[in-house]
């Protein structure tokens, strides 16, 4: 009976301990909280400009709440939104997204990583991104419409991501660790385009994937395009499905969905004595559709293929050791790559005979 | 529910009183000191701390029913070199206690209720130790059994949850990757940061030793238990520098918080590093009210006054709680003093106490045929 008693009472005592307010001199309900769920930074000048954006509320009727406010350093630039917002409160502990704008993200990163690894309301492992040909700013303010912003937008490529990559983008936590660690992070790119549904006003903005930002230190030194990222998962052994579209020796164009890879790396002694890293990339595809219809041989596509991946996949080494930015995890040793690909199958319909 | 402790529940105390110093000091210190070799540390501290328990377990097997620690320091040494030896023990415990006070006031402040002055914590923990430090060491081990699973089950749900965050090319970086090896100057630190947990372990276990019943210690499964908690901390060490990286960890100034934080359980909750900071509490609270109520006993040995029979205790206690009140308050203004004294003063006095100071105790005692 004791120790029942006793375990209720160590019941009782962590809701006040872990900061519940037994007696609340200020009871706020949760509708009074704005809960912001996206952030972007953009650094003008001497100052960094903060944008915030809430989910909109479908069950109310209510769109996204869309803020945005300047200071010289970002807890400045919050408490300059919190002023001149008519919300209540202001609540970024479910900030599910930062984004930086492309001008500012080399300056401002460092400052929003330190803010975020400090910061006692947001989460470490919250997914960064940078928008590339604009301000965080633009695409916070004004991406979607007045029923759903850029949270939603955000929400869904993220778990596009997810569903395609088996992870979400690269999160400060990740990017901060890079960047204490060999310098060198990798940080999901976005553009903003318009978007296939138009609105009431003409055309909506949309935040479409565009890609990797190679960052080192406080710079940008380049950017991964999208069609770079089958090489990169596959250098890196990730387990992405991509889609592929193939020219053929005859002229003929295929397009091929891959299947998560694998990818063997080894040490391997070279005729010289020394060592070098060995990486044997294997993978399948599936055909999705022949343009202008036709047969497609297995072994044919299958060599394209490879040929393909491995153009691809020397591409992002080359860039690699070009920039000096390890963003691979290869190193410095002589690469010897190998490809072996296959056409798993053809779809519904038999190209063979 | 009175009566001599038995060695599991002695155990289970140890275990829940190292969980607190286990995560401020650890995972920051090693993943520092030896990069992503920081786990190997935990586990290479095993057989040193094995052979300081085994020479320990020697000694302490003299001691006479129901002596302490205390007890045993006079008894080894007497006149005033013992009383001298018994008061800055009871010191050390002291300093310790206002140590663990102000860590803790800072861990709720951080996570909790920023902008809070320590003060308010410090003396609600004292109160409450000073409170429980009056029931005895065999009460305290009991309250320890209670919230052991809690704060197990909470540490394990964590690791569990985590492991999906966890980058493997921090830890065993891809073949052909550009690796430091470890660096034997880094690795030792790491090891001695270990130690000072394990040795930490083993004298709290001396501590508690007064209420155990006779003939109840197993040596082997004081090991086995010693190399469970090792192989925790490896465990912990592990994911925290495969979530982070070992330089990001070595920067955080309670990396296992901050991996609470990132937490989401089935994709519905999350944030519940409040409610795990606030399980942290009764670890430091159990630590207190032990190293209190063993420091009131040393300065009481000191002092000469027989156990238990003049009013000594309840005003070495109170002088006890005071020095811990008072180090609390005034030994780390700032959080940026705090981190410094916990990785140097606090680590360096305790490996001091266990390795130099309580062995000379005991062997002056052997050597002069009282032990």
């Amino acid at each position: 009976m004791r120790r029942f008693l006793s375990i209720i009472i160590i019941a009782a005592l962590l809701p006040g301990l872990a900061g519940c307010a037994l007696f609340p001199a200020k009871k706020q309900g949760v509708e009074q909280l704005l809960v912001v769920q996206a952030m972007g930074v953009d650094r003008e000048g001497p100052r960094l400009v903060l944008s915030m954006v809430s989910a909109a509320d479908s069950s109310r009727g209510e769109g996204p709440v869309r803020l945005s406010g300047s200071g010289p350093t970002l807890a400045q630039a919050q408490r300059d939104i919190a002023l001149r917002s008519t919300e209540e409160e202001l609540l970024c502990a479910h900030t599910g997204h930062i984004l930086l704008g492309e001008d500012s993200a080399g300056a401002a990163l460092g400052e929003v990583l330190d803010a975020v690894c400090r910061s006692r309301e947001l989460r470490m492992d919250v997914p960064l991104y940078i928008l590339r040909g604009g301000s965080a700013e633009l695409a916070l303010l004004h991406a979607g419409d007045e029923r759903i912003g850029a949270v939603e937008q955000l929400d869904a490529l993220s778990a596009a991501a997810m569903a395609r990559d088996g992870e979400k983008p690269p999160s400060a936590a990740r990017i901060a660790a890079a960047q204490a660690g060999d310098g060198c992070a990798l940080i999901a790119a976005l553009r903003c385009a318009e978007a296939a549904e138009q609105g009431e006003d003409g055309a909506v903005l949309t935040l479409l994937p565009d890609g990797r930002a190679i960052v080192r230190g406080g710079d940008i030194l380049g950017y991964l395009e999208q069609e770079d990222m089958l090489a990169l998962d596959l250098l890196r052994g990730a387990r992405g499905v991509h889609t592929l579209p193939l020219t053929l020796p005859d002229g003929q164009t295929v397009t091929v969905q891959t299947a998560p890879g694998s990818t063997r790396r080894r040490l391997l002694r070279t005729e010289a004595g020394s060592r070098a890293l060995g990486l044997e990339i294997s993978l399948s595809a599936s055909v999705l559709e022949i343009r202008g219809g036709g047969v497609a041989e297995d072994g044919a596509l299958g060599a394209a293929l490879e040929q393909e991946l491995l153009r691809r996949a020397l591409r992002l080494v080359r860039l690699q050791r070009s920039l000096g930015a390890d963003f691979l995890g290869l190193g410095d040793r002589p690469l010897h790559l190998t490809v072996s690909a296959r056409i798993s199958h053809t779809g519904d319909l038999r190209d063979a005979p | 529910m009175s009566g001599p402790i038995r060695q599991n529940q002695l155990t289970g105390a140890v275990w829940l009183m190292l969980l607190s110093p286990a995560l401020r000091l650890f995972p920051s210190v090693s993943a520092e000191a030896a990069g992503r070799w920081a786990p190997l540390c935990a586990l290479l501290s095993v057989l040193p701390a094995g052979l300081y328990l085994a020479l320990a377990r020697r000694v302490l097997k003299r001691r006479l029913r129901g002596e302490g620690v205390s007890e045993l320091v006079r008894r080894a040494l007497p006149g005033r070199r013992g009383r001298m030896a018994a008061l800055l023990l009871g010191l050390w415990l002291c300093v310790y206690a206002g140590f663990i006070l102000r860590s803790g006031a800072d861990r709720l402040i951080l996570a909790v209720y920023p902008e809070t002055p320590p003060v308010f914590f410090i003396v609600t923990m004292l109160l409450a130790a000073l409170f429980a430090a009056t029931a005895g060491e065999g009460g305290l081990v009991r309250a320890a059994m209670l919230l052991l699973a809690a704060a197990g089950l909470t540490l394990a749900v964590v690791l569990l949850f985590s492991l999906g965050s966890v980058q493997w090319d921090n830890l065993l970086p891809p073949p052909g990757a550009a690796v430091k090896p470890p660096e034997a100057a880094g690795l030792a630190r790491g090891v001695l940061a270990a130690l000072d947990l394990l040795l930490g372990g083993v004298f709290v276990g001396t501590l508690l030793l007064s209420e155990l019943e006779p003939g109840g210690f197993s040596p082997g499964r004081g090991f086995l238990s010693l190399s469970a908690f090792a192989l925790v901390l490896g465990l912990l060490s592990a994911e925290l520098i495969g979530c982070f990286g070992a330089a990001l960890t070595a920067r955080l100034a309670w990396p296992f918080f901050s991996l609470v934080r990132n937490l989401v359980f089935f994709r519905s909750i999350e944030r519940i590093e409040a409610l795990v900071v606030a399980l942290w509490v009764f670890p430091d609270f159990l630590i207190v009210a032990l190293f209190l109520r063993q420091g009131a006993r040393c300065v009481t040995a000191s002092l000469g006054a027989r156990w238990g029979t003049l009013r000594a205790f309840p005003a070495a206690l109170g002088l006890c709680a005071l020095a811990a009140l008072v180090f609390a308050l005034t030994a780390a203004p700032d959080g940026e003093t705090l981190q410094r004294l916990s990785r140097t003063l606090i680590p360096a006095g305790n490996l001091l106490v266990m390795l130099l100071f309580f062995p000379a105790i005991l062997g002056a005692g052997l050597r002069s045929g009282r032990l």
